[in-house]
């Protein structure tokens, strides 16, 4: 009668212990899942964002520009930048928009000719894998590739001025 | 309490943790994939209104009244075979004998589904001796 009930207690520990590690690798398994997923979605929406707020900033500057300013593609070390100029008061100054070690980066100067440029000057605008200009005709194709590999291109109509490549 | 009295309230006290557990399960991998299938929607938006975008500022710079459909693959790369997205473009043109009014209206949508993802309108107005 002992031994009968000792196997039952054995049996009844068995049964619990199996029932509180079911419970265990599933929370386990939930957790990782949640991160993986949440993981994903965050990759995938600053991708997304990265990818539309830097072709349209750069799309809306260039609508944005009026008649006295003059938009062109211009070259620094053989890289396409993208140069708005405008005039006040008799003085230039230079919107230069330029992808630059995975930032897409905008800087505001004076213009000083080529001594007011460097690389590693201007704002970022987004972080991004790869930043192409390519204009054909009156059309300019901007193209972005995010960090993860993703690819978005906008191609806009404009009338690139002086110095166009 | 004795052993088995100890057995029957961790018993119990699992029963109800799991029972719980399934109920957030159940709450939780719905938002996941809720969150998954937005993300999944933003992304094929964002992709939709840079293609419309495109089309007509193409379309500013052209001369058609020709209604046409472009193909897509998932990376927005223009196809003919098993396209993922695709752009519908309407032109009705309305002459006056001296000037023309054209309307485009450029529908993007998922091809397989046929589920519409973005709609743009588009007009451009111009002398009918330039175009058409």
């Amino acid at each position: 009668m002992r031994n009968v009930k000792r196997h039952h207690s054995s049996v009844q520990t068995f049964c619990m212990v199996a029932v509180f590690a079911v419970f265990a690798i599933l929370s386990v398994l939930l957790t990782l899942m949640g991160a993986r997923v949440y993981k994903q979605v965050t990759q995938s929406m600053q991708a997304n964002n990265a990818l539309r707020s830097s072709l349209s900033y750069v799309a809306n500057k260039i609508h944005s520009c009026g008649e006295s300013e003059t938009v062109y593609l211009d070259q620094q070390d053989g890289q396409p930048v993208l140069t708005i100029r405008e005039t006040w008061d008799g003085q230039d100054y230079l919107t230069r928009i330029f992808f630059y070690q995975g930032t897409l980066r905008e800087y505001a100067s004076v213009d000083q000719g080529q001594e007011g440029f460097s690389w590693d000057s201007g704002d970022s605008i987004a972080r991004l894998q790869a930043f192409s200009l390519e204009q054909e005709g009156d059309l300019l194709t901007m193209t972005a590739t995010a960090e993860n590999g993703r690819t978005l291109s906008l191609t806009i109509g404009w009338n690139g001025g002086e110095g166009t490549v | 309490m004795n052993r088995s009295g100890f057995w029957q309230s961790f018993f119990m006290e699992m029963a109800m943790v799991i029972l719980f557990f399934s109920i957030a399960l159940a709450v939780i991998v719905r938002l996941f994939s809720q969150g998954a299938i937005l993300s999944e929607q933003s992304k094929d938006m964002s992709g939709a209104i840079l293609a419309a975008q495109t089309v007509a500022q193409t379309l500013e710079r052209s001369e058609t009244d020709q209604s046409y459909t472009l193909y897509y693959d998932e990376n927005w790369n223009m196809t003919w075979e098993n396209p993922y997205y695709a752009i519908q473009v309407d032109v009705q043109a309305a002459p006056n004998g001296i000037n023309v009014l054209c309307s485009y209206s450029i529908e993007v949508y998922l091809y397989r589904q046929d589920r519409p993802l973005f709609q743009l309108q588009s007009q451009k107005y111009f002398r009918q001796e330039d175009g058409l």
